[in-house]
């Protein structure tokens, strides 16, 4: 064990000493650079070396792999801890050997600590498990709704980082898909509880559908990359369902990305990587590269409208996705810019694109692709079901909110994945302005483990909730629960459903209209325990599961 | 229940004044518009969320 004082050039020297790596190497490494950065932005003070650290996910690859090149590699890693504090090795030792008069305590410790970051025994790809702290989320601004707790046994001193870990691909038994992969099933193996695979048998069931006619070169061991499909097929081996989009639209992207982020689970987004030179018709491109995202920041003001309904969605205000991009580190930021997109392959005027902090003379961005979902089975609904049919609902409530309420604030709604404790658990902070009488009813209702939740705000006011089953079956009546605290809105759908009764309005999709139907005339979804509270009547349909508004009765209303 | 401008409103009248304009020709003509954005808004993102074949196979390498 030794202790050193924090700086860039310990790190450097660090990482050179415990790995195979040539100097000039690790020092001109992306990676190193970031971690050097990232570390000073933590304000990291000391480091402690733990040599000889057996690492799981190392001795997994290393058994799968190193152990049967000649080279003799190593086993064993050696795990850099850093703390915001400044002591030396007579304080640890001290702290240690339980001397009196320590000048360190563990506590003191646990309050300064940082994360580690695991040093392989490797000639290039050297940066291994690396928990550390994230950026402070300034009041809010940033969300890393993916983090775990780490325990640390720091020579016997109990620690915890609470992170996402992060690992640089070895260009063998991990490319940047797998490396993306098993940061994301960091946060789902913890979630939905699975085993969390090494790189290297994320790698190899990856490649079962190998030899891929469509990518015939690739081979599953020195891995140099993997396909959406083979991603797909190492999703299904942890028992998860793998879900596949497209993005190739800045509103999806950030939409969806948003919506799956704050139910814990953390997407990982394929993107073609471009420089970016302003006056260039054809900007070079550096292939395809996968991400984990981890987080997000937003900003506040104004929402961004989308289509020609305008829709506002809260999820447009993201500026940010913090993402574990092996070429970088943990956490690393892309912004979403407005660019043109000329000189990127096939992008559209509604393309994606995200500046990287990638160190180099120009700009490179990433042009988003494709996003890869690794559901628990029990999530079936997938987020455009929810998201499609509360735009068609919000177009129709502002075509009244126009006619009639022109003073009055078009709604933001925030569409996100959330699960029925923590909904409730929502519910008991916020009842007094919520639920009114109702907290006791709908906290001990029961509820489907994974929920859509649709909120719409005007002016930050909540004004309408929506709960929509995640589990169910996409052509049933998925609406659980629904709170409209504004007349206007509740006599504007009530209209609505007259008009699609009376075929004034052209038939909406099967889940816009199961919406209406549900928040105008509960009756149809079936008998159950009426509840009345102060401002509205809520039925709770025991029979199905299902919470709906009742609403046809309200008659007047002192407002 | 949120106050409307401050005023006690009848949710009946409310309703029955939303009714009428929605089956006059304005209130048809308006609703016909939007729900034809709305339909051009989720074909523009249907399109965008369909990953291509392609897309499916192309590795990702960096």
């Amino acid at each position: 064990m030794t202790v050193f004082p924090f700086s860039p050039e310990i790190l450097v020297r660090l990482l050179v000493d415990y790995s195979e790596g040539a100097e000039d190497h690790i020092a001109s490494k992306r990676q190193s650079s970031f971690l050097q950065e990232y570390l000073q932005e933590l304000k990291a003070a000391t480091v402690v070396c733990e040599p000889g650290y057996i690492d799981r996910d190392f001795l997994r690859d290393f058994s799968a792999y190193y152990v049967t090149c000649f080279y003799n590699y190593a086993r064993t890693t050696t795990r850099l801890h850093f703390f915001s504090a400044s002591f030396d090795q007579s304080a640890l030792v001290s702290l240690l050997s339980g001397t009196e008069g320590q000048e360190l305590s563990a506590e003191e410790l646990q309050d300064h600590y940082l994360g580690f970051v695991v040093v392989r025994p490797l000639p290039e790809t050297v940066i291994g498990r690396t928990c550390l702290r994230t950026y402070p989320t300034e009041e809010g601004r940033r969300t890393f709704p993916v983090l775990q707790q780490y325990p640390v046994n720091l020579f016997g001193i109990p620690l915890s980082v609470l992170s996402l870990a992060f690992q640089e691909q070895d260009r063998v038994a991990a490319a940047c898909a797998t490396s993306a992969l098993w940061s994301s099933f960091q946060a789902t193996g913890r979630y939905f509880h699975h085993p969390i695979p090494s790189p290297t048998e994320i790698t190899r069931s990856a490649a079962v559908s190998l030899p891929d006619q469509e990518v015939p070169n690739t081979r599953a061991f020195p891995n140099a990359g993997l396909s959406a499909t083979q991603m797909a097929n190492a999703i299904l081996a942890v028992g998860l369902e793998p879900q596949v989009l497209g993005a190739s639209n800045a509103h999806l992207v950030k939409s969806t990305l948003y919506a799956y982020l704050k139910g814990h689970i953390a997407p990982v987004l394929g993107v073609s990587l471009y420089n970016h030179i302003v006056g260039e018709t054809s900007q070079k491109s550096h292939g395809r590269h996968a991400v984990a995202v981890t987080g997000y920041s937003m900003r506040g003001g104004e929402v961004e409208p989308y289509g020609y309904n305008k829709f506002l969605l809260r999820s447009s205000r993201l500026t940010n996705l913090y993402v574990h991009d092996d070429q970088l580190g943990p956490f690393a930021r892309m912004r979403f810019v407005d660019l043109p997109t000329i000189g990127f392959d096939g992008a559209s005027s509604e393309a994606c694109i995200l500046l990287t902090n990638w160190p180099a003379d120009h700009d490179i961005v990433g042009l988003a692709r494709i996003m890869v979902l690794p559901l628990y089975n029990k999530i079936r609904i997938p987020f455009h079901i929810v998201h499609d049919a509360i735009m068609e609902v919000d177009a129709l409530l502002n075509l009244f909110r126009q006619k009639f309420f022109p003073e009055s604030l078009q709604l933001e709604w925030d569409i996100y994945l959330t699960t029925g404790s923590e909904f409730k658990t929502d519910v008991l902070k916020t009842k007094s302005t919520h639920t009114s009488g109702n907290a006791v009813e709908l906290l001990t209702a029961g509820l489907p483990r994974f929920v859509w939740r649709a909120s719409a705000y005007q002016a930050e006011e909540l004004v309408m909730d929506l709960l929509l089953d995640a589990t169910g079956v996409i052509q049933s009546n998925l609406m659980l629960f629904a709170k409209v605290s504004l007349a206007e809105i509740k006599a504007s759908i009530i209209a609505i459903a007259n008009g699609i009764a009376g075929k004034h309005i052209p038939g909406p999709s099967q889940q816009a209209m199961y919406i209406i139907r549900t928040i105008a005339n509960p009756s149809a979804g079936g008998g159950g325990e009426l509840h009345q509270s102060s401002n509205c009547l809520i039925k709770l349909a025991q029979c199905a599961r299902r919470w709906h508004v009742e609403v046809s009765k309200v008659g007047f209303v002192r407002i | 229940m949120k106050p409307l401008n401050g005023k006690t409103v009848d949710t009946e009248t409310l309703i029955s004044q939303f009714n009428i304009w929605l089956s006059s020709e304005a209130g048809q003509e308006q609703v016909r518009a939007s729900s034809s954005k709305t339909e051009l808004a989720v074909k523009a993102l249907n399109k965008a969320r369909a990953v291509e074949a392609r897309e499916m196979h192309e590795p990702v390498t960096v």
